[in-house]
This record gives structure tokens, sequence and C-alpha cells, in this order.
């Protein structure tokens, strides 16, 4: 499942363009039969196309050329179908109504009303506990959406830089400058 | 001190409020009223609730106009807004009908003179049947008062009052780490007047004094010697 939304993203960047499977597999670094089998389930859920071997190579030279028996000297090559579609199926799936909605929700009201807020204010306000608005707050910091007013201590008011909507920013899977 | 958000006599009057609008009766109107003095809360216990019930708030503004509102609520709702101002408001009630979400419109008493907007979110309530409430100023309901369509809309009105000594005993009770006589928070109930933001710093003052002083109760005296 993360196998395929990693090849989805990188066929996403590769919307504009005719593809390889030789190309994803470098850019990837899976074996072939592994992103070959995700590029056939993206193609039978119509997000990509294949163009066939006879049509892809008439692109190049106008006249039919008889590619002969045994395995093509060309390779397959794909192209996006559905770009908004193939958005929706690599996006991370967020659940609803979780700890984090309530802080992002409390986060985002509260900087409206009062332009700065703490992170007791948001444990208060969303009723989730101190460990996790923490995490969430370092999380967001880290993608640049809050920031302090000052580097530690007592008293750290936060601010919302970056809003971005309703629905909260996707945290998961961020690796430290420290682990990389 | 422990940070726990209180249910003090006026948030259990505002989720009263709320309850009494979120009902699926047809011809009965799903409009809130809320108002009171500035530090009473009011925004705070709505920003609870909206974390909480994922309903939605906007915080009106003064140059605030129709069109402005219409988007705010759409982006809110968690869609990009149409360019015609028609759609918009066709794009609510799409979004109502797929997910029925309570609107909470801050500082309303901002709009008592503008006419437009007043009968616009009548409009939105008429036609989505959504709740709505509107949170303002301790005159809002006197503002509103005249726009008589509007306001027979309102279910009930809500008033956020200073805390009394239950509420006061209450809330210090179960915010306090160290136990406080009775005596001594009737003392600090009079002397803050109710307002939560003094009664806090009384407990912090309280609190300090007895960690200061190895102190596992306080009383009347102690508190002055805080």
């Amino acid at each position: 499942m993360e196998k395929l939304r990693i090849i989805g993203v990188i066929v996403f960047e590769k919307s504009s363009q005719f593809f390889t499977l030789g190309q994803v597999v470098e850019v990837s670094g899976f074996d072939r039969i592994t992103v070959r089998r995700a590029l056939e389930k993206l193609i039978r859920e119509k997000l990509i196309l294949t163009i066939s071997k006879k049509d892809a190579y008439q692109l190049k030279a106008s006249a039919p050329i008889d590619l002969g028996k045994g395995r093509p000297s060309l390779a397959i090559t794909y192209r996006v179908a559905d770009k908004k579609g193939l958005v929706e199926r690599v996006a991370p799936k967020m659940k609803e109504g979780t700890a984090q909605d309530r802080m992002w929700t409390a986060m985002r009201y509260k900087s409206h009303a009062d332009r700065t807020f703490s992170v007791a204010e948001i444990v208060r306000l969303a009723n989730v506990n101190k460990e996790h608005a923490r995490w969430f707050f370092k999380s967001l910091r880290r993608v640049g959406i809050v920031q302090p007013s000052k580097a530690g201590g007592p008293g750290v008011e936060w601010m919302l830089i970056k809003d971005t909507g309703p629905r909260r920013p996707y945290v998961g899977g961020q690796v430290k400058k420290s682990d990389q | 001190m422990k940070n726990i958000f209180v249910h003090t006599k006026n948030v259990k009057l505002f989720n009263d409020g709320i309850n009494a609008i979120n009902h699926k009766l047809k011809g009965v109107e799903r409009m809130l009223l809320v108002t009171g003095e500035p530090g009473l809360g009011k925004t705070e216990t709505s920003i609870s609730y909206c974390a909480q019930n994922g309903a939605v708030m906007i915080r009106t503004l003064q140059l605030m106009t129709g069109p402005w509102l219409l988007r705010k609520i759409v982006e809110e709702l968690g869609s990009a807004p149409e360019k015609r101002i028609s759609a918009i408001f066709d794009q609510i009630i799409d979004l109502q009908k797929t997910k029925p979400r309570t609107i909470i419109l801050d500082e309303v008493d901002r709009f008592a003179e503008k006419t437009e907007i007043l009968e616009t979110i009548r409009d939105i309530h008429d036609v989505c049947h959504c709740p709505i409430v509107f949170v303002g100023e301790e005159m809002a309901d006197k503002k509103l008062m005249r726009y008589r369509r509007l306001y027979r809309r309102f279910v009930g009105v809500v008033k956020f009052e200073k805390l009394d000594k239950n509420d006061v005993r209450d809330f210090v009770t179960s915010v306090a780490d160290i136990n406080i006589d009775v005596e001594a928070i009737d003392r600090m109930a009079s002397e803050s007047a109710g307002k939560i933001s003094d009664i806090v710093n009384w407990i912090h003052h309280v609190e300090a004094w007895a960690h200061r002083n190895q102190a596992k109760k306080v009383g009347i005296k102690d508190i002055w010697k805080s």
C-alpha cells in the first residue's frame, strides 16, 4: 500500500510527460515487478494509460515499423489519464474527528480571535493530553505552519503563520533533521 | 493548577441552548442568540464547542460584506468558493445538505446596522434549516430586536453572566491543586466580582504560598498572606 503511494507520487510528478517502467524503477528504487504491479493497479483504476508499443513507436516514426518476433526493443509508455483522481488516490487518508482535528480547529479559531495561543489553552479547549498537543505543535512548527514567540521557557505563545483551511494539515511521516 | 475546561453555569446554559436548536423537527426554528459582557468566556466556550463537535465558527469583521461572509462560510465548510454570489449561496446549501453543521457567528452585533447581511443569514437558515448561533455583546439582543422576522427565529437567548458564589466554589474546587477553605473561596468570589481571570490569579497566588509553606489546606487568613 505504501509502495503504491510512493509510485503514485512519482507518476504524478511525471504527469506532464510520457514515462516508462524503467524510469519509475530508477526513481523509486523498487524492483521492476513491484513497479509493474503498481502501475497495472493504477491502470485498472483508470488513473494512468498505456500507449501500445506500436503506437509509441509511431510517435517517433511516421511509417509503421514491424517490431518482429521476440521481446520488443521499445518499452511500454505510460501517461497519466486522471490527474485529479491520482492526487486523491495517493493523498494520505486522514480520519475525521480525531484529537488532532480538535486541536487544529481550536488553534485556527483561537488564532482568529486572539492571534496567539498557548499549548495549555489548546489542551483545555480541545480536551487532549499535553504530550499529544506538544507533539502536534512540534510537527506543525517543523513544516512551518506555527511559530513560537520565543525559543523556549515558560509562557511561550504560538502564532499560526500559515492557515491551510479547516482540514488539518498532514504532519505524519516526517523525519527529524538529526535522523537523516 | 489543573488545566481543564470547567463547565460553569454559563457553559451549561450555552450547551443547553445548542441542544435546543439541534433537532430534526420541521417548522421549528434553529437559531440561538448568546450575549454577555466581554471577558466572560463566550468566544472560548464557542471555540471549545466547535473543536469538540465539528461546528463552524466565523469571526465577523466590521468591514465584512455579504459576499465576503458567504465566501468565508464556504471556506469554513471545507470547500473553495465559486465566483458568482448565487453559486456560492447554492454551494452553502449543498454543503449543509451533505454534512449539516452548526454555524457560529462571533461578534455578530457588528451586523446590527447591516440589514442585507442579517437577512442573508436568515435566508441560509430558512433554506438549509441548519442551526445558527449568534454570539454578541450584552446589548446584541436589543440591537437585533428591531429585525422582527429574524428575532422571532431565535429559540432562546443565553445570557453570559459573572460567576456567582456557587460557580466560583465549583470552579476553584475543580481547578485548584490544593484544598482551599469555603470561606476563603467566598472571599475570592467577592474580591474578584466573579471574573474568571481574577479568580485564576488568586488561585495562582494561593497555590504558590501553599507550596512555599508546605501547607495542605488554605484558610481565609492564609489568602491574605499569599
